[in-house]
């Protein structure tokens, strides 16, 4: 009788120590954002929507057990909030080592750095995005190079990505650094 | 305005504003019985300009050329008689506070609606489908490749419950570089700059497959992923404009089963006059009669869901006075 109870409490033990899923706390509301297929909230209603935010949405973009649309869309939306917060969660996922997460997540975060960070400080913006150009993963150079033309002064980007393209093998990225030369080269700085 | 006179044959018209680098929407709609279903000072009385939710015939902003369906609910009549309107031209204000007054003089283009039609009578509409190159996709097998394949069927199986099919399916590549959408107003915008190839195509809702979808404004930092794009609700009732088109993401949608389908079925809904039954702050959306607020069964639910198929009667008469609805027997409009 005691060697069967010692079986049956085994697994609520370790039932007890299971980790929680990251996100497993952020609203409803919040979660509602998240999963609209074609709609974006504006900064204040998604401050409505959960009164932790930034934290909410790195937990969900951090969070595995969470689907890929909402994981990519928490991402996005950090760059959309003007907090040192929020650039500070935003920059993390910039500076997460190649392989420590899921290589897209990365690319996603490039993008979204661009158009958010990017654009509230024309002075940082560059310097921070420019080291991803030789990122050992290719999908991630080829979104430093469709990012680096979101800034607010794209044609500061051109001899950087003029200097990219002479040594870059990968034919994706040297697509996405072409495009991207045309752009900083047709771009007035504003 | 006045808009021209509205004649007894036609129950329906479509109100174009053509005006770049200003956000678009009507701020009055008064009929000739003097009822305004866009009433006089709904702009004071919204969160945001983007779309009026108290209006009863709702009405959606768009960035440089914005599109009105006049009614967009059975529960407006458009009476014959002498019909005036009033513009609001705005943009976001650069410090995320919210969104400022522009003026301007745009262009106006009114597209009257044809003899009415049954909200389930059989009716066609025309596709054009434009391959950005992502995911190796090309307009030479576009209609073999099993995702695009599925969007078609999809469509069928959707739309038939109102008693739409597609008639017409034309497939054109795109020139490098367009695989990406990153930034969706603004003067030199790539949502713009894509939709602009619908130009000298034959009349057809155009659909245009890239591999990441980002919504960007020229005045407001921050940009969100989405999967689908419609360039206004409901969109142009012309090719060619930098509205007229709807962009889908083939990124994010796989899986089991593939979201894409049903997302080009959801944005061709937008394109057709149809607003969400919900919205995902929980304000009141589409306005009709017939459905209900927060149905996870109905196509234009917000939210990506398997279920979300269905369509009502007040949803078919709406898609059916889309200049882009036409009975079998007729051209395409």
């Amino acid at each position: 009788m005691c060697v069967s109870l010692r079986w049956l409490l085994a697994p609520l033990a370790v039932l007890a120590f299971a980790p929680q899923a990251l996100a497993a706390d952020v609203p409803q509301g919040l979660r509602a954002w998240l999963r609209a297929i074609d709609t974006v909230p504006t900064p204040d209603v998604l401050r409505r929507a959960s009164k932790r935010c930034e934290h909410d949405l790195d937990a969900v973009a951090r969070d595995p057990s969470e689907g890929i649309y909402l994981r990519h869309r928490a991402i996005s939306f950090l760059s959309m909030l003007p907090s040192a917060e929020a650039e500070s969660r935003l920059t993390a996922w910039l500076d997460k080592a190649p392989g420590a997460t899921d290589a897209a997540l990365r690319e996603t975060a490039v993008l979204a750095w661009a158009t958010g960070p990017g654009r509230r400080d024309v002075a940082k913006a560059l310097p921070k995005l420019l080291p991803l150009l030789d990122d050992p993963v290719a999908g991630v150079r080829a979104a430093t190079a469709r990012a680096a033309v979101l800034v607010s002064r794209p044609r500061d980007a051109r001899a950087h990505l003029v200097a990219r393209l002479a040594k870059e093998q990968d034919a994706k990225v040297r697509a996405a650094l072409e495009r991207a030369i045309t752009t900083a080269t047709n771009a007035r700085n504003h | 305005m006045p808009i021209p006179l509205v004649s007894a044959i036609t129950d329906s018209l479509t109100l174009s504003i053509d005006g770049a680098g200003t956000w678009w929407t009507l701020a009055q709609l008064t009929g000739p019985d003097g009822i305004s279903p866009v009433s006089k000072g709904w702009l004071g009385l919204e969160v945001s300009p983007l779309t009026c939710a108290t209006c009863l015939n709702r009405v959606s902003a768009a960035p440089g050329f914005a599109t009105f369906q006049i009614p967009a609910t059975p529960a407006v009549t458009l009476l014959p008689g002498g019909w005036t309107y009033r513009l609001h031209g705005f943009r976001f204000t650069k410090d995320d506070k919210g969104f400022e007054p522009v003026p301007g003089a745009p262009e106006v283009c009114v597209v009257y609606g044809k003899e009415p039609m049954a909200p389930r009578q059989a009716a066609l509409i025309d596709l054009n489908l434009f391959f950005s190159g992502a995911y190796g996709i090309h307009a030479d097998e576009a209609l073999e490749h099993p995702r695009i394949a599925s969007v078609i069927e999809e469509f069928n199986a959707v739309w038939a419950q109102l008693g739409l099919s597609v008639r017409a399916i034309r497939a054109y590549d795109l020139p490098p570089g367009h695989e990406d959408v990153l930034s969706t107003d603004g003067p030199d915008d790539d949502l713009s700059a894509l939709f602009a190839f619908s130009a000298g195509k034959p009349p057809g809702i155009g659909i245009f497959f890239v591999k990441t979808l980002l919504v960007s404004h020229t005045d407001l930092p921050g940009g969100a992923v989405v999967l689908g794009l419609t360039g206004s609700v409901p969109g142009p009732p012309l090719v060619g404009t930098r509205r007229s088109g709807i962009a889908l993401s083939l990124d994010l949608q796989t899986g089991m089963p593939d979201g894409l389908p049903l997302t080009a079925a959801h944005e061709i809904g937008h394109y057709l006059g149809l607003f969400h039954v919900s919205e995902a702050g929980g304000s009141p959306a589409d306005g009709l009669p017939d459905t209900a607020d927060g149905d996870k069964s109905n196509l234009m639910y917000f939210a990506q869901n398997p279920e979300s198929t269905g369509l009502t009667d007040d949803q078919g008469w709406v898609v059916h006075r889309s200049p882009w609805v036409y009975p079998p027997g007729l051209e395409a409009p």
